[in-house]
């Protein structure tokens, strides 16, 4: 399945499932809307949750649109856009081979 | 009159692992935790050797989500913070509850640290991170993680203390200044109670070469690994590291009596000077040492016929002995062929940052135990170091109310702490 292919629903489950290993974390206790505050994980743990979604998903994620996310659900949906985005740059280079 | 300040708590992580109960045993017992340095590559220094421990799982400690975050030297402080709180009776959460009082006694406590390294474990890593992978490569924690003042603020964070902290770098008598100032903040109210200790985590490629360039390592580790930390001795060469952790919960006697805390000791006296001789070499004639002795020895109120024993610094480097066993002379008068001098810290390395922090955790064993333990690898003295060593085997007394702490770090940094019985045990510890 490639990004183009992964539903919201599929992308949210990976970054909770990265976030539960990373914190050890009760996966039940996150949803969409809850907050990094109600983790209680704080800025320096969210540049490393970055870092590490970075090296999974094969992206950069630009740190001023990272540090305006409040919720999972909103990190999970940038996470998102950014991958379609860098895959539909790629989509053109790969037919012209 | 000044209050009394005494120690109602311990904790230690040593080279034999965590608690002063192991400690204890190893020490007693004369097992040796120096051996041979298999952690990183060693060809480019020649101490090879150390007291390690080696089976250490940040896991069985801390949770992860935490060690990830702290070098090993932070683990190690955390731990022996944390033991040291739950030996005073009270629980490690106590502080971190959210009401007014609780967040008005957490103002009232405080910590001193000494470090001498930093957190290199760590630090190393990620230098290698950023020159073979690039700066996005580099942990986010390195900031946090790596600087001495760590320790403190990881203490700080994790058991909720809101009070005076501060991290002291002296080389080996790093400890000896935190618990001085530590006693000092109490005498004036500046706190309520405070926890004072040390940790150094020494061995990483970088770590162990900051140590090697001072020229005051030990040569003969390879030969003689388990052996080759001599203080006193005649084949003495320098210093062995080792890793670890002390810390002493200290609060007034006054607060320590009216929570039913039970009382290790009272910290009776404590000085410190310099020599002002060299970068690296101590001051031959000893008399600046001499002198911490003598100023400590005054503000505990005792003379040297009331001391017990004196727990040297020891480094081992020999012109450092020579002057060591010149101070104790000194100080002590003629009272020297009576009074005992031990350095158990020849059986698993020094601590460095940790060093004088654990000489204090075991003088309080010792006191409790009335045994000194023996200064191991200590066969024959050489010359100029002849005192009345506590060799080969552990001395059982019949009086240790008074242990003299001397401290001792490069250049001539002297410091000296003193010990005294408290008041027979009382009822325990009633918790937060």
């Amino acid at each position: 399945m490639t990004i183009l292919e992964s539903t919201r629903d599929d992308i949210f489950l990976n970054v909770r499932q990265t976030i539960v290993s990373q914190f050890e974390l009760d996966p039940t206790a996150i949803e969409s809307a809850t907050t990094f505050t109600e983790l209680d994980i704080d800025s320096i743990e969210r540049v490393d949750l970055t870092l590490q979604l970075e090296k999974q998903f094969g992206i950069q994620l630009p740190d001023q649109r990272v540090k305006t996310c409040q919720t999972i659900g909103e990190l999970a949906d940038l996470v998102r856009t950014i991958s379609e985005k860098q895959a539909a740059e790629l989509q053109p280079a790969l037919r012209e081979n | 009159m000044s209050s009394r300040i005494v120690i109602t708590g311990v904790g230690v992580v040593s080279p034999y692992g965590a608690g002063p109960s192991l400690l204890w045993e190893q020490l007693i017992a004369g097992r040796s935790a120096l051996r041979p340095l298999l952690s990183f590559d060693t060809e480019h220094i020649h101490c090879k050797a150390g007291g390690q421990w080696v089976d250490f799982l940040p896991g069985d400690f801390l949770p992860a989500r935490l060690a990830r975050r702290i070098d090993r030297f932070s683990m190690f402080g955390l731990i022996a913070a944390q033991q040291a709180f739950m030996d005073a009776g009270f629980s490690c959460d106590s502080l971190l509850q959210a009401d007014d009082s609780q967040r008005q006694r957490a103002e009232r406590v405080g910590v001193t640290v000494g470090n001498n390294l930093g957190g290199w474990e760590f630090a190393e890593r990620e230098l290698a991170n950023l020159w073979q992978k690039g700066p996005r490569e580099i942990s986010p924690y390195m900031a946090t993680a790596w600087f001495p003042a760590a320790v403190q603020g990881i203490i700080s964070i994790q058991l909720g203390l809101k009070g005076i902290g501060r991290t002291f770098l002296g080389d080996r008598a790093s400890g000896a200044y935190a618990i001085k100032h530590a006693a000092q903040c109490l005498q004036v109210h500046h706190a309520d109670s405070m926890f004072a200790g040390g940790a150094e985590a020494p061995f990483s490629p970088y770590a162990a070469l900051c140590y090697e360039t001072s020229n005051l390592m030990s040569r003969q580790a390879s030969e003689r690994p388990a052996e080759a930390y001599r203080p006193f001795d005649q084949a003495h060469d320098g210093l062995v590291a080792g890793e670890g952790a002390a810390f002493l919960f200290m609060e007034r006697e006054e607060d320590a009596i009216q929570r039913g805390a039970h009382i290790y000791a009272e910290l009776a006296g404590w000085a410190t000077t310099h020599d002002g001789y060299d970068r690296t070499q101590s001051a031959p004639d000893g008399r600046r040492f001499a002198d911490a002795m003598r100023n400590a020895m005054k503000k505990a109120g005792v003379t040297a016929e009331q001391v017990d024993c004196v727990f040297a610094a020891g480094s081992a480097i020999p012109a450092e002995d020579i002057s060591e066993a010149q101070a104790i002379r000194l100080a002590l008068g003629e009272q020297i062929s009576r009074v005992p001098v031990c350095v158990p810290k020849s059986a698993f390395g020094n601590l460095f940052g940790a060093a004088t922090p654990v000489d204090v955790v075991i003088s309080l064993l010792a006191m409790q135990h009335r045994t000194l333990p023996a200064t191991l690898h200590l066969d024959q003295p050489a010359s100029d170091c002849h005192l009345e060593h506590v060799t080969k085997q552990p001395r059982s007394v019949a009086r240790l109310d008074v242990i003299v702490v001397n401290a001792r770090g490069i250049g001539g940094a002297n410091a000296c702490l003193v010990l005294r019985r408290g008041p027979e045990e009382s009822a325990g510890g009633t918790g937060a």
